[in-house]
C-alpha cells in the first residue's frame, strides 16, 4: 500500500505539472482583460500602463515560469517562514503571487475565505451525507415503499432545482414574509459566546440546507443502488440463516459493504467542497472560495483564477488518490501491491 | 525634533478641542452601527489601484479629496480652504498654475497633521509612470507639484488649463498619506499589500477590518475634524451577490441601511417598495445608453483594414438619411421604461447633463415616427427588396449589432431589431461578456475598441462636471487602429476637422458659458451627423431604509460623499 | 433403508409448501400473477438421514431448501421442525431457532461476507446465540476449523484468500457452530472443482456421524446424491414427482421423469451399456404459467389423455415410494400390504 501510494504520488507531480500549464495557456487564450471591467471613464493609454504594471506586456513563458516559481517556490518559503517566524532566503524581496484585482497575496485571500467556505459548504457536506445514508438505507429495503417513492421524489428535487432558484424560495419563506434566518452571511461575525454561535447557526441554517439537498439527492440515490446490489447477496442470506437480528444483518453487514462505494463516492466530492459554491454562495452571499474565483473569472483576474483551479486540481488529485486507498482499506478483497 | 513635538502638540491640541467641540455636540458613535451592501464587493481601498465605483466608494468613507461635488454638481472645497479661481488669485491669470491651500489643523485618523507634502506625494504617486495609476488621465498635462508652505501646494500646468480641477477633485483622487504610503512608489504600488487594505485617511471613518471582495468593516475616527460626527460608529460594508437580493436586504428584510446601483427589473423594484422598509432612490448623472455607428467599413474581407479609415467607408451607414432613419425609428420612452424604469429617461444627446450643457436641438428622436423613417429612405433611394429588406445599388441595409451580455442590453436589442424590421433593415445581433467586449485584448475580434460590427452598444460617461476630456474623444487622433494598437476612443471613426477644431478652442476657453456653448455645438454635430445614436439618459439607483436620514444621492462623486452626516431617525 | 424410514423419529414434517414469488407489471406496478417456485410439496425428513432433492435447474429445489428453513415467508403450507412448527413463525421468533437449523450455501464465495475476517464469519452466531466471551469464542472457532480442517492459523483472513474448497470449509464451520440438528446443503458442491467435491462430501458425512446431523442435500449431481443420501426427492417444476429411498429409485424409478433423468448419468464402464436414453423433447415449461395437469405432461414421453386434465396426486404406491405420476393410479400402499398380508 505504501509503495502504491508513493508511486501514484510521484506519478501526480508531473501530471499537476501539466495541469497548471494547461490552466495557465487556457487563461491566457482566452479573450480577458484585467482591465475590461474598469470604468470606461479611464483612457486606453492608462490602461496599457496598467497592463505593463501588471506584467502583462512579457511572453507568456516568461510569465508561466513565473507563476511557477511564485507558487512552487515562493509560496511554500512563505508558509515556512510565517510558521517558524524566520525570514530565509531574503523574503523581503520574495514575489508572492498577487491577484490583479486587490493586488494583495493570492494565497493570502484564499485563506481568508477559507472559513466560511468549509463551515457552510463543508457543513452541508457532512448534513448532507447524514441525511442522505439513512434515505439510501430504508429505500433499498424497503424498495418501492410510500418511502422510497419520497426519497426517489426528493433526490429528483435535489438534481432538478438549481440553487438559485431553492436559494432565493427559502429566502422568500424565511426572511422575507417568516424573518427567521437572515438572507445575508456576516463573514465578520466571530464565535465567541452563546448569542454569537446561535447567530453563526442561524446564518448558516439556509444556505446549508439548499447546498445540502443537492448532496443528500446525489449520495442517496448511490447508497440506495448500493445497498440494492448488497440485499441480493449470498451472504446477507447467510447471515439471516445464522440467525442474526434484522438490524445487525442490515447494518453490519449489508450497510458496512454498501458504503465501499458510496465512500469512495464521497472521498471524490471532498474537493467540491473546498471548491466552494459558487451559485449557492452568491445567493446567501457567503463570499468564500466560490464567489472568489467567480469574481476573478469575471475580473479577468488570470493569477487568481490560475493559483484557485490549480489548487482544485491539487485536491482532485489527491482526492482520487485518497479514494483508491479507502477503497482498498474498506474492501479487502483489493490490494495494490 | 522640536518642530515635530510642535506639531506634535498643536495634533494634540486639537484633538482636545475637538474632543471638547464634541462634548458640545452630541457625541460620536450614538447611532451604533450602519450596514451597506454593494452588490459588487470592494476589491480594494486604494481608489488609484482601483476596479471600479465599488471601491471608490469603500475608500470614500476614509479618504477625502481637497474638493468634491455635491449632489447638484457644484464644486465644493473638501479638504482645501475653498475652490482656488482667478478670481480670489488661486488660478494663475495665464491659467497655467492653481494653488490649494488645506483646511487648518487638518489630522489624519492617526493623529498626525495633514500637510502639503502629502498632497504633493499623492500626486507624484499616481504620477509615476511604473504605477499602474488609474486616475492618470486626471493628472495630465501638469507639469509639477510643489509644496509652497505646510499647507499650499501649487499645481503648474504645462499649458493654459481653463479647467484646472482635475486632479486631486472628487472621490476618485483623494489624498494619502504620504507617511503610510511612502515605500509604495512605482513597481511597489501593487505589492503594498495592508497600505491599500488599510488607508490611513482624513475622513469620518477608519478601516477596521477588509475582507477583499468581501466585507469592510469601519469604526468611527476620533480625530475626525467635525466634532460629533459622524454619528455611527461602526459601519459594515457588505459585497456580493445581485442587485436584486441587495435591493431585497434595504426593503424588505430590512437587514441593511443602504444599496447601492439597483439594476433591478422596474417593476420587482417597486413590488420590493411596497414593503415600507426602504425608499428608492435615484438621480441622474453624466451615462448615456448610446449606439455607436461605424462609419467605416467592418466587412471581414477586408482582412486587417477591417473597420479601419484605410478600409473604406461604411456601406450605408454613411448615408445621413439611413442614420437619421434607424434614430427616428427607435421608442426611447419604451426603452427607458422597460430597461430602467426609475432610472432611465430617453435622451437625444450625448451629453444629457450638467444643465448648461445640454442641447435641445436634437429633441426630434425623443417621439418615435416609423413612417417619417421610411419616407426618408424612401426619398434617399433605399427601396425594400423582394425579401422586405430594402436596398440600393446591390447594398442591402443589413446590420451586425453588438453589445456586452446583459439582460437589459438583450431586451433593448431586440425591441431595436423589431422597429429596425418595421422599416427594412434586416438585424442581426451578438453579444459579447462584458470582460472580453470593454477588455482591450488585442488577439480578440470582439473589443469594443476593433468594432467589427455595424452597430455596438454600451454606456459612456465622465466624471465630475466638465466634458472636455469626454468631447475630446471624438477627434480624428482617437480613432482606434491596429497602428495605435486599437488604442483610442473614437469608436464610430468619426473625423470632421471642425470638430477638432472645436475641441482645440474648448481646451482654450475660461468663461463657463462660452465653453457650455462649444460643447453643445460639438455635441449638435456629433448627433445630427449621426455618429452615434443616444437611447437613454441613465441614472443611479440606490434605496435607504426610512430609519437612515442625511442620504443626499450623488451622481457627480462618490455615494458616500456625506456619509459624515447620516444618522439614524430618532 | 426402509428401516430407517420407518423405524426413527421424523425430524421435519413438510406439508403443502407453497412458495410463490408475484409478478408486478405494468406503470401501477399492478399483480398480474406469480412465479410458483414450490408448488405444492409435501415429505418428511427423518432423524439422522440424508434427504437427497434432485432436479435440472429452475425446478425449485433451492427455493424448496430455503423456504423450510424460512428464510423466505412461504406462501402456504406446514413446516413442523422437531415439533414445532414454524411455517407461521414470525422471523423474529424464528431467530431463536435458527440454532437448530441451518444451510450450507452454493456459491461459497458469495456467501461469505467478504469484509468480514474468518473468525467473524465463524463467531458472529456464537456472539448472537450464545453468551460466550471473546476466549470461549476463539475456541470454539478453532475447534470448528479443526472439525471442518482449516488450519488454525488463517482465523484472521478473509474470504477471498482461500480456495473454492477451502471456502466451502469455512461455510460447513459456519453452520456446525451453534450445534444444530438439521442443515439444508444447497448444492454445496456446485461451485467446486471435481477433485474438491469428494472431499467436501466426505467431509459432510464423517460430520454427519460425528455430530448426529440431519441434512437436506440438494443436487443436481446424481451420483453424488447417490453417493450420500439415504432416501432422495426429484423434483420438477416445483412439485416433487417422485420420493424413494436411494436404492430403489436409482435401481428401479417409477416416475417417467425420473427414469429420463437417471438415463441421462453417463455409465463410466463401456461393457455395461447404459440402458436406452431417454431424451426428453422440449423445454421446461415457464413456473409462471405452469400447464393444466400434470407437470410434466407436455414432455412426458410415455403422456397419456389424462395427464393433460388432472392434476396426479403425490401418493404412496409401494411402502416407502411416493410418485406423482398417473400411470400408477390403479397401485396403492394399502392394497399392496393388503396382498402381501394376504399372500
Amino acid at each position: 500500500m505504501l509503495n502504491y501510494t508513493l508511486r501514484r504520488l510521484m506519478f501526480s507531480v508531473p501530471v499537476l505539472l501539466f495541469i497548471s500549464f494547461i490552466i495557465f495557456l487556457i487563461l491566457d487564450l482566452a479573450p480577458s482583460d484585467p482591465t475590461g471591467n474598469l470604468p470606461l471613464t479611464i483612457p486606453p493609454e492608462v490602461r496599457e500602463k496598467i497592463r505593463t504594471s501588471l506584467g502583462l506586456d512579457a511572453p507568456m513563458w516568461v510569465r508561466y515560469l513565473l507563476w511557477c516559481k511564485q507558487f512552487f517556490i515562493n509560496e511554500p518559503l512563505n508558509i515556512w517562514d510565517q510558521w517558524r517566524g524566520t525570514c530565509s532566503f531574503n523574503c523581503e524581496d520574495r514575489l508572492r503571487v498577487v491577484s490583479y484585482v486587490t493586488r494583495s497575496p493570492v494565497v493570502d485571500l484564499i485563506v481568508e475565505r477559507m472559513p466560511q467556505t468549509l463551515w457552510v459548504v463543508g457543513m452541508s457536506y457532512v448534513v448532507g451525507i447524514l441525511i442522505a445514508i439513512p434515505i439510501g438505507v430504508i429505500s433499498a429495503y424497503k424498495q418501492y415503499s410510500v418511502f422510497d417513492q419520497a426519497g426517489t421524489f426528493i433526490s429528483m428535487v435535489g438534481f432538478s432545482v438549481p440553487p438559485f432558484f431553492s436559494g432565493v424560495l427559502v429566502i422568500v419563506i424565511f426572511s422575507v414574509q417568516l424573518g427567521w434566518f437572515p438572507s445575508i452571511y456576516d463573514t465578520t461575525l466571530e464565535v465567541v459566546d452563546w448569542e454569537t454561535f446561535k447567530m453563526q447557526v442561524k446564518q448558516m441554517i439556509m444556505p446549508v440546507m439548499v447546498l445540502a439537498l443537492q448532496t443528500t439527492a446525489q449520495i442517496s440515490r448511490f447508497m440506495r443502488a448500493s445497498m440494492l446490489d448488497n440485499l441480493n447477496q449470498d451472504y446477507v442470506r447467510t447471515a439471516r440463516a445464522k440467525g442474526l437480528k434484522e438490524s445487525v444483518v442490515l447494518l453490519v453487514h449489508v450497510l458496512r459493504n454498501s458504503l465501499i462505494p458510496v465512500v469512495t463516492v464521497i472521498a471524490l466530492g471532498v474537493p467540491a467542497v473546498f471548491g466552494g459554491a459558487i451559485i449557492t454562495e452568491q445567493v446567501f452571499k457567503v463570499n468564500g472560495i466560490g464567489q472568489l474565483l467567480i469574481i476573478g473569472i469575471q475580473g479577468g483576474d488570470a493569477p487568481l483564477v490560475q493559483t484557485l483551479t490549480f489548487i482544485f486540481a491539487v485536491m482532485i488529485v489527491f482526492a482520487n488518490l485518497i479514494a483508491d486507498i479507502l477503497y482498498g482499506i474498506l474492501d479487502p478483497r483489493i490490494r495494490y501491491d | 525634533m522640536k518642530l515635530k513635538s510642535t506639531l506634535l502638540g498643536a495634533a494634540a491640541a486639537i484633538a482636545l478641542a475637538s474632543s471638547a467641540l464634541a462634548g458640545s455636540h452630541e457625541a460620536q458613535g450614538r447611532d451604533g452601527q450602519l450596514n451597506i451592501i454593494y452588490w459588487q464587493a470592494a476589491s480594494i481601498l486604494n481608489p488609484y489601484l482601483s476596479g471600479g465605483n465599488k471601491d471608490i466608494d469603500a475608500s470614500a468613507l476614509v479618504l477625502e479629496p481637497l474638493a468634491r461635488y455635491d449632489e447638484n454638481g457644484n464644486m465644493v472645497a473638501w479638504l482645501a480652504e475653498d475652490i482656488p479661481t482667478v478670481e480670489n488669485g488661486g488660478v494663475a491669470e495665464d491659467l497655467t498654475s492653481i494653488t490649494w491651500t488645506l483646511k487648518e489643523g487638518l489630522v489624519w485618523s492617526d493623529g498626525t497633521p495633514v500637510t502639503s507634502a502629502d498632497v504633493v506625494f499623492t500626486a507624484n504617486y499616481c504620477m509615476n509612470e511604473e504605477g499602474g495609476c488609474q486616475q492618470l488621465a486626471g493628472f495630465a498635462d501638469i507639469g509639477s507639484v510643489e509644496a509652497l508652505d505646510d499647507r499650499s501646494v501649487k499645481i503648474t500646468f504645462t499649458k493654459p488649463k481653463p479647467f484646472p480641477y482635475s486632479a486631486l477633485v472628487g472621490s476618485t483622487m483623494p489624498i494619502l498619506q504620504q507617511e503610510q504610503f511612502k515605500d509604495c512608489v512605482g513597481v511597489n504600488a501593487p505589492n503594498c499589500t495592508a497600505e491599500n487594505f488599510g488607508p490611513i485617511g482624513t475622513g469620518p471613518f477608519m478601516v477596521e477590518e477588509f475582507k477583499a471582495n468581501d466585507t469592510v468593516v469601519y469604526v468611527a475616527n476620533p480625530n475626525y475634524r467635525d466634532g460629533g460626527k459622524p454619528a455611527f460608529g461602526r459601519v459594515t460594508f457588505k459585497g456580493g451577490g445581485d442587485a436584486a437580493s441587495a435591493a431585497r436586504s434595504v426593503l424588505e428584510t430590512g437587514e441593511f441601511d443602504y444599496a447601492w446601483n439597483l439594476q433591478v427589473d422596474p417593476t420587482v423594484l417597486a413590488q420590493m417598495a411596497a414593503a415600507g422598509k426602504g425608499t428608492v432612490v435615484s438621480a441622474f448623472g453624466t451615462g448615456v445608453e448610446r449606439l455607436m455607428v461605424n462609419l467605416t467599413n467592418p466587412d471581414p474581407a477586408l482582412g486587417d483594414k477591417r473597420s479601419t479609415l484605410e478600409g473604406g467607408p461604411h456601406p450605408f451607414l454613411t448615408d445621413p438619411a439611413v442614420r437619421r432613419a434607424l434614430s427616428l425609428a427607435i421608442d426611447r420612452n419604451l426603452l427607458a421604461e422597460v430597461g430602467y424604469g426609475e432610472a432611465g429617461k430617453a435622451t437625444c444627446n450625448v451629453v444629457p447633463a450638467p444643465a448648461i450643457y445640454v442641447s435641445t436641438a436634437n429633441d426630434e428622436c425623443l417621439v418615435q415616427d416609423i413612417a417619417k423613417a421610411n419616407a426618408i429612405l424612401d426619398e434617399a433611394g433605399w427601396m425594400p427588396g423582394p425579401d422586405g429588406i430594402r436596398q440600393k445599388d446591390g447594398v442591402r441595409l443589413s446590420i451586425l449589432y453588438q453589445t456586452s451580455t446583459n439582460a437589459v442590453r438583450q431586451d433593448t436589442q431586440a425591441l431595436v431589431k423589431q422597429w429596425w424590421s418595421e422599416i427594412g433593415v434586416e438585424t442581426e445581433l451578438k453579444n459579447i461578456d462584458a470582460a472580453v467586449f470593454f477588455g482591450g485584448d488585442q488577439s480578440s475580434p470582439d473589443t469594443f475598441q476593433k468594432f467589427y460590427a455595424d452597430i455596438e452598444m454600451y454606456t459612456n460617461l465622465f466624471d465630475g462636471t466638465d466634458p472636455e476630456a469626454y468631447m475630446g474623444s471624438w477627434v480624428c487622433s482617437e480613432i482606434p487602429s491596429p497602428a495605435n494598437n486599437w488604442l483610442g476612443s473614437n469608436m464610430p471613426r468619426y473625423c470632421n476637422p471642425e470638430y477638432d477644431a472645436l475641441a482645440e478652442k474648448l481646451a482654450t476657453t475660461a468663461a463657463l458659458e462660452d465653453r457650455a456653448a462649444i460643447v453643445k455645438q460639438m455635441n449638435d454635430m456629433l448627433m445630427q451627423e449621426g455618429a452615434m445614436i443616444p437611447l437613454v439618459h441613465r441614472g443611479s439607483v440606490s434605496a435607504h431604509a426610512n430609519s437612515l436620514e442625511g442620504v443626499r444621492l450623488n451622481v457627480w462623486d462618490s455615494q458616500m460623499w456625506n456619509v459624515a452626516d447620516w444618522s439614524r431617525a430618532k | 433403508m426402509f428401516d430407517v424410514s420407518q423405524g426413527a423419529k421424523t425430524l421435519i414434517e413438510v406439508r403443502g409448501l407453497k412458495m410463490y414469488f408475484p409478478i408486478y407489471a405494468g406503470v401501477f406496478r399492478r399483480h398480474v400473477g406469480d412465479v410458483k417456485a414450490v408448488d405444492d410439496v409435501s415429505f418428511d425428513i427423518y432423524e439422522g438421514e440424508t434427504l437427497g432433492l434432485v432436479g435440472e435447474s429452475g425446478c425449485g429445489k433451492s427455493t424448496c431448501g430455503r423456504a423450510i428453513l424460512r428464510l423466505y415467508d412461504i406462501t402456504a403450507g406446514s413446516i413442523t421442525i422437531n415439533g414445532r412448527e414454524i411455517g407461521k413463525e414470525s422471523q423474529a421468533g424464528l431467530r431463536k431457532l435458527r440454532p437448530t437449523m441451518q444451510m450450507v450455501f452454493q456459491d461459497p464465495q458469495a456467501s461469505l461476507n467478504p469484509r468480514m475476517t474468518l473468525e467473524g464469519i465463524i463467531g458472529e452466531p456464537l456472539l448472537e446465540h450464545t453468551d460466550m466471551d471473546r476466549t470461549q469464542r476463539r475456541a470454539r472457532v478453532h475447534e470448528l476449523m479443526d472439525a471442518v480442517g482449516l488450519n488454525r492459523r488463517f482465523s484472521n483472513r478473509y474470504p477471498h484468500e482461500f480456495s473454492g474448497g477451502q471456502r466451502q470449509r469455512i461455510g460447513i464451520a459456519r453452520a456446525l457452530a451453534l450445534n444444530p440438528k438439521f442443515i439444508v446443503c444447497d448444492e454445496p458442491i456446485a461451485a467446486l472443482d471435481v477433485s474438491i467435491q469428494a472431499q467436501v462430501v466426505n467431509l459432510l458425512e464423517d460430520l454427519q456421524k460425528q455430530f448426529g446431523l440431519t441434512y437436506l442435500f440438494i443436487s443436481h449431481d446424481l451420483s453424488m446424491v447417490r453417493h450420500i443420501a439415504d432416501r432422495v426427492a426429484v423434483m420438477y417444476l416445483g412439485k416433487v414427482v417422485e420420493l424413494s429411498a436411494r436404492e430403489s429409485l436409482y435401481n428401479e424409478p417409477l416416475h417417467p421423469y425420473t427414469k429420463a433423468l437417471l438415463s441421462a448419468v453417463p455409465e463410466p464402464d463401456p461393457d455395461l451399456e447404459a440402458a436406452e436414453r431417454v431424451i426428453l423433447q422440449g423445454d421446461v415449461p415457464s413456473p409462471a404459467n405452469p400447464p393444466a395437469g400434470c407437470n410434466f405432461c407436455t414432455r412426458c414421453p410415455a403422456v397419456m389423455e389424462i395427464c393433460h386434465r388432472e392434476d396426479p396426486a403425490f401418493r404412496e404406491v409401494l411402502p416407502g415410494r411416493f410418485v406423482a405420476c398417473h400411470h400408477y393410479n390403479d397401485m396403492n400402499v394399502s392394497n399392496e400390504t393388503a396382498d402381501e398380508t394376504g399372500s
